[in-house]
Formats: C-alpha cells, structure tokens, sequence
C-alpha cells in the first residue's frame, strides 16, 4: 500500500468520509450544492473572460468587471472546494487510481496558474488598456480560462460514471 | 394505457429515443452539454437577479443589465430544451413515474410564470426606477423568487438521477 494511498483509504474512514458513504442522501445533496457552486464559478469567471476577450461588455472597463465578478468567482471556489473535499472523501480510494480524476485535478491547477499569471503580468498594467481593446495576452487568457473551467466541468461528469462503474479497489 | 404514458412509450421507442438509450457514451455527452447549458442560463439569470435584489450590479441601471444578460439567458435556455428533450426521450417512460422529475418541471413552469409575470408587470416601468439602486418591491421580489427556483431546478435535476 502507497503512502497516498494508505492516506485516501484514511479520508474515507474518517467521520466525514464515513458518514457521507452511510447516508444515502447526503451524497446527492453535496453533489448538487456542487452543481449550483459551479454556476458561481463559472458563469463569473466566464464573464469576466468574455470581457477580456473583447466580446462581452466592451464599454465596461476591464478592472471594473473584474471587481465585480470575482468576489462571486471567489464565493463559488470556495464552494467547490469544500463541497468537492466532502464528495472526494466519501470515496477516495476509488478517485486514488481513476484517470478522469487526475485529469479533472490537472485541468484546476492549469486553469489557476492561468489567473496567476496574467495577474502576475499583463494585468498589473492593466491601468493601460483598461478601457481599450485588451492585449493578446489578455484575450488569450480569458479564452484559455473558459475553455479550461467548462473542461472542468465535463471531466466532474465523466468521474461521475467512471466511479459509478468502477468497484471498490481492494487495498493493494 | 394513459395518452401521457403511450407518448412517453412512443418517443422512447423512435431512433432518437433508443440510439441514445443504447449507446454508452451519448447520455453522459448530452448531460455534459446540459450542465454547460445550466451554467449559462443559470449563471445569467443570477446576475439579473441580483440586480433586481438591489445585492449586486447597482451601478448599472436595470434596462443595462437585462439588455446585457437577456441574450445569453435565452442562449442557456435554447441549449437546456433541447438537451432535456434529447435527455428525456431517452428514459421518457422511467420520467413518466418519477416524482421528482413532476416537481423540476412544476418548478421550471413556475420559474418561466415568474418572468412572464414580472416583464408585463413591473418592467413594463422600468423607465421610472431603473436607476434606483433598489428595485421596487415586486421586481426585487421576482428576482428573489427567479433564485430561489432555478437554484431548486438545479438540485431536483441533479436528484432525478438518484430518483
């Protein structure tokens, strides 16, 4: 047994994990609040990025949309990840070995080091193309970020039912 | 057999119904397209909301913000309909007696009665407080009620599968 592995069979004995595994409408329930919570995310990340891509509220300047859209980006992360850290201790063992797993966490990471860097860059100058036509840069990001977040949400669908078809792995 | 029942039975049984009925991959693939749906027409319909609620948005007048979001709530809910039809012609007879399939469809019907009652009502005057940071009564109450029901329409979809 892998140390990572010996630790997600741990996560599902927990209380926490137990007890999501024992109620039969717990699951569900955190699944949906999942749902609803990537509708914060996404939709406001998705305006957001829309507006960094030059086609959605043109008029607006950029660091206007961003100050009112992301404190909801925000409030819907921090949804998805209290939600998702319940749904993944429920049945760690099973998302340990699972490849649309894997994917979907890769997918999270690369569309974080995407806000980070162009916060880091081209959005520190933002002060010069706040009102104009953003930057390649910029544009390219707020593609990226929609293309990567609905990727998210596409691999969350396909865990669903690879984990749904996979049995209980015995402990290896 | 009821009339609702043998045309539930009929759209199961034509090659729409049963190519996706029997193939693996097109359910989950139209689901997936159906969440994308949800967070547009969902993700839209929230911020106009809030507006309404006087929570969010208020340097924007109301006539702004609809004109802004209305095209891609409409968007959204094109792709939900026929998603959910694809969805529903696929499993329409196991629909036909679930429960809380009947409570998303009362629900979406009380959501669109809702809109329908706030746009000749309240927007018909819009011109005389759009520019209000709050809304009047009835229209920060429609925008409360437009919330509160798709955020259940989201939890009773997602429940239909457990149903």
């Amino acid at each position: 047994m892998t140390p990572a592995y010996a630790f997600f069979h741990w996560l599902t004995q927990t209380y926490i994990g137990a007890t999501m595994q024992g109620n039969a409408y717990l699951f569900p329930t955190v699944e949906a609040l999942h749902i609803m919570g990537s509708v914060a995310l996404v939709a406001s990340t998705s305006i957001l990025s829309l507006r960094l891509a030059g086609l959605f509220l043109r008029e607006i300047p950029v660091s206007k949309v961003a100050s009112q859209f992301l404190p909801w980006a925000w409030l819907g992360f921090g949804c998805q990840v209290v939600t998702g850290i319940l749904l993944f201790m429920s049945e760690a063992t099973q998302a340990y070995a699972n490849v649309i797993f894997q994917v979907k966490m890769a997918l999270i990471v690369l569309a974080g080091i995407n806000a980070l860097v162009f916060h880091q860059t081209v959005y520190r100058r933002v002060k010069t193309w706040d009102a104009s036509n953003p930057p390649f840069s910029a544009k390219f990001a707020g593609y990226a970020s929609i293309v990567l977040w609905f990727a998210v949400i596409a691999a969350g669908r396909w865990l669903n039912s690879s984990i749904a078809n996979s049995p209980m792995p015995m402990p290896k | 057999m009821h009339t609702l029942y043998s045309l539930c039975f009929w759209l199961e049984n034509t090659s729409m119904g049963s190519s996706i009925h029997n193939s693996t991959w097109m359910f989950p693939l139209i689901e997936t397209a159906h969440l994308f749906g949800v967070v547009i027409l969902v993700g839209a319909a929230t911020v106009l909301d809030l507006r309404l609620m006087g929570v969010a948005f208020k340097d924007y007048t109301v006539s702004m913000v609809a004109g802004r979001f209305l095209p891609w709530i409409w968007a959204g809910f094109v792709v939900q309909v026929v998603t959910g039809i694809l969805l529903f012609s696929s499993e329409a007879t196991k629909m036909y007696g679930s429960d809380v399939f009947r409570v998303k469809m009362l629900l979406i019907a009380a959501a669109g009665l809702n809109a329908l009652v706030f746009h000749v009502l309240a927007y018909r005057s819009v011109g005389t407080w759009e520019k209000d940071p709050v809304a009047p009564l009835s229209a920060r109450f429609a925008g409360t009620f437009s919330i509160l029901l798709w955020f259940g329409i989201v939890g009773a979809g997602r429940w239909i599968a457990y149903s």
